[in-house]
């Protein structure tokens, strides 16, 4: 079977699960609908991974693949690009959501329509991620919103739906704003293809052209506030902390990542976007910062995680700025573009693994809340979990974020740090890093041994370890970081066709750097005990939880237009 | 033409502020509605300043209105019914667990769960 037969079977397979499962609500008694949706998750997750393992070989080839829908002509139709950028997205997908899946099915949480609302998401993030055309990038981002503002209230807690409202709210709105952009760049290129668009818009000038670039602005600054780059991030931390676990899993994992690359493939073909580049580098930088000291102050184990999210995609972002800035042509342009997507991977799996652990031993400890919370071990050991799997994955998860050796983690940051280290946001990148040891740190209490033994402060019943989901993930972090310059070189060159057709030789190795790591866990280390025997955790811990108001939301969508405008047009 | 353009400026603030500002949820979900029918109409009238005629080629039609944007909105339009409905079902939900339409008192009654 060739590339063009099968790459579009990570859109249409999930979406005929999902069909099957609704089919099967009408026709079958409960029982059988569970073994339907086994089959419909083969087919819609397992299957096109199948699929695309097969076909690495070709990507890495630079095979492309360009197809207009429907066989329409060239100005109508919806074009889709198959390329290494819709392969790399596609695969990220894909390797967290069946893990994810396999978690929410053994822990027997039962909403009903979960698998089918999953599929069709997943179905939503590949037509995403291969999408040339404007109109059908925000089809597609509602259609991820929608499903995730379900996912987020399907845990039934009433917190959950009322940040599932506010997620919807500050979306819709945003997407509303993104049709706006879309509306600019119709008018002046009559297209709605990506290449099309960005032509009609280099030949620009004057006063079309200052409305080109706001149009520009407006849909940059929707697609920040969906991948949750501070101040836009304000709906993120409600939705991911309230959601069930393997809901939250995916958000934080996936979700907030696609649609920032989905833009890229835009952003690229448009000229003078250096100045836009630099304002997201610097973006994601004060993200990075910003989010880490917000979660250091928090001390419920998942809004720490939610805010960590918030962190961590400031260095997705700010890699991305920095490539788009250096341009995908210059080799370090090329290699930021790939370090942005190889942190993604990273933390994707590391976030998802925490999330899936941290839920687990919370829910089997009986409180959230890291001031009370200890003894995670000895309480997943009473619901029958003989070798503490959950903990090492816990752990396997929270060192790779640290970026300590031998995981994804270390290799992902130290080789996105020395590559970035000429820019002046790598020492907001740097402090960032020191600052992550001290919150996962924090986290750590959970599986803390209890000194003063009680009774459990609430007894639960727990489904068994989830076996599978924390090995494939924990097994993926540990090979990525044994084989980190195959899996750099890999994505290097079937990014390559973006830019630079040249693949850039990677001299450096982060064990050079491993002196360096060292002395940042020691200076994370003296940091954490200071604060702890100082009290002054006592100051900076937050009094009470805050939801995200929309008067802040107004504020930070008109900061963000107003500087990317300003820095566009001056 | 210009009368048209801040008259759908206006329909969009309305709907902003109320997004902004309102505190009842239901009136929040009809800013967003309003808003999102400015872009609707905005996207019709600029679609239709080029020709005079209904995009439906037959004997003698020649001067066509741009089609694109009708049929871009359509599809805008059915979005834009899916998120309402979903907003106004997670309303509901909202006022069965305290019994208030207000955001604040949402907030103030829910604080206690986690």
């Amino acid at each position: 079977m060739s590339i063009e037969s099968l790459f579009l079977s990570p859109v249409y397979l999930p979406l005929l699960g999902a069909a099957l499962l609704m089919l099967s609500r009408s026709f079958f008694k409960k029982e059988t609908q569970k073994y339907v949706s086994y089959v419909a998750v083969i087919l819609g997750l397992v299957l096109p991974l199948l699929f695309l393992i097969r076909i690495a070989g070709e990507v890495y080839n630079h095979q492309q693949v360009q197809v207009i829908l429907g066989a329409w002509q060239t100005n109508l139709g919806i074009h889709f690009t198959f390329d290494g950028l819709s392969f790399l997205l596609i695969m990220l997908n894909l390797l967290v959501s069946i893990p994810v899946w396999l978690y929410h099915n053994s822990s027997g949480q039962g909403y009903e329509n979960f698998t089918t609302i999953f599929l069709i998401q997943s179905a939503s993030i590949a037509a995403a991620s291969l999408t040339s055309d404007l109109f059908n990038l925000f089809v597609c981002l509602e259609v991820m919103g929608v499903t995730s503002y379900v996912l987020v209230a399907s845990s039934g807690k009433n917190q959950a739906i009322l940040s599932s409202f506010t997620y919807l709210m500050f979306s819709a709105t945003a997407m509303v704003f993104f049709l706006i952009g879309v509306f600019g760049l119709y008018r002046i290129s009559g297209s709605l293809s990506y290449e099309i668009i960005a032509e009609a818009k280099n030949n620009l000038n004057g006063s079309e052209l200052i409305s080109a670039k706001l149009s520009l602005v407006l849909i940059v600054t929707s697609v920040l506030l969906r991948s949750a780059v501070i101040p836009l991030s304000g709906w993120l931390v409600g939705a991911h902390s309230n959601a069930p676990h393997a809901v939250s899993a995916m958000l934080s994992g996936v979700l907030i990542k696609i649609p920032l690359f989905a833009l890229v493939r835009l952003l690229l073909l448009v000229i003078d976007t250096q100045q836009l580049g630099a304002t997201l580098a610097w973006a994601g930088g004060i993200s990075a910062l910003g989010g880490i000291l917000l979660a250091l102050r928090e001390y419920q184990a998942k809004r720490l995680l939610a805010y960590s999210s918030i962190s961590q995609i400031g260095y997705v972002v700010a890699a991305y700025g920095l490539a788009i800035e250096y341009g995908v042509e210059s080799i370090t342009g090329a290699v930021m573009l790939s370090l942005a997507m190889l942190y993604a991977f990273s933390h994707a799996l590391a976030k998802a693994t925490l999330f899936l652990t941290v839920g687990r031993a919370t829910d089997a400890i009986g409180t959230k809340d890291l001031r009370r919370a200890r003894g995670g071990i000895r309480a997943l050991k009473n619901q029958g979990e003989s070798i503490p799997l959950t903990f090492i994955s816990f752990l396997i998860a929270s060192l790779s974020m640290c970026s300590l050796p031998p995981f994804l983690g270390f290799w992902g940051k130290n080789t996105l740090l020395y590559a970035a280290k000429s820019h002046n946001v790598a020492i907001l990148l740097t402090i960032t890093s020191a600052l992550t040891i001290m919150a996962y740190m924090k986290l750590s209490y959970l599986f803390f041994p209890d000194k003063t033994i009680q009774e459990p402060i609430k007894q639960v019943s727990m489904p068994h370890t989830p076996v599978l989901p924390f090995l494939m993930l924990s097994t993926l972090l540990l090979a990525g970081g044994i084989w980190f310059p195959q899996a750099e070189h890999f994505v290097l060159t079937s990014l390559a066709p973006l830019g630079s057709r040249t693949v850039p030789i990677q001299s450096y190795r982060a064990y050079q750097d491993i002196v360096k790591t060292g002395i940042t866990v020691l200076i994370a280390i003296a940091g954490f005990f200071l604060i702890i025997k100082t009290k002054a955790s006592k100051y900076i811990e937050v009094k009470e939880v805050k939801t995200a108001s929309f008067s802040n939301l107004f504020f930070g969508f008109a900061l963000s237009v107003g500087i990317l405008a300003y820095q566009l047009l001056r | 033409m210009t009368i048209e353009r801040i008259l759908i400026f206006l329909l969009f603030l309305v709907g902003f502020s109320a997004i902004v500002g309102a505190k009842n949820i239901i009136k929040k979900v009809f800013g967003l509605n309003l808003i999102n029918s400015s872009v609707v109409l905005l996207f019709i009238l600029e679609g239709s300043r080029i020709g005079s005629q209904a995009p439906i080629i037959g004997e003698g039609v020649t001067d066509i209105v741009d089609p694109i944007p009708q049929a871009l909105m359509l599809t805008a339009i059915v979005i834009g019914v899916c998120v309402t409905a979903l907003a106004l079902a997670l309303s509901v939900r909202l006022y069965k667990a305290t019994n208030s339409l207000e955001i604040d008192t949402i907030q103030e009654r829910l604080k206690g769960e986690h």
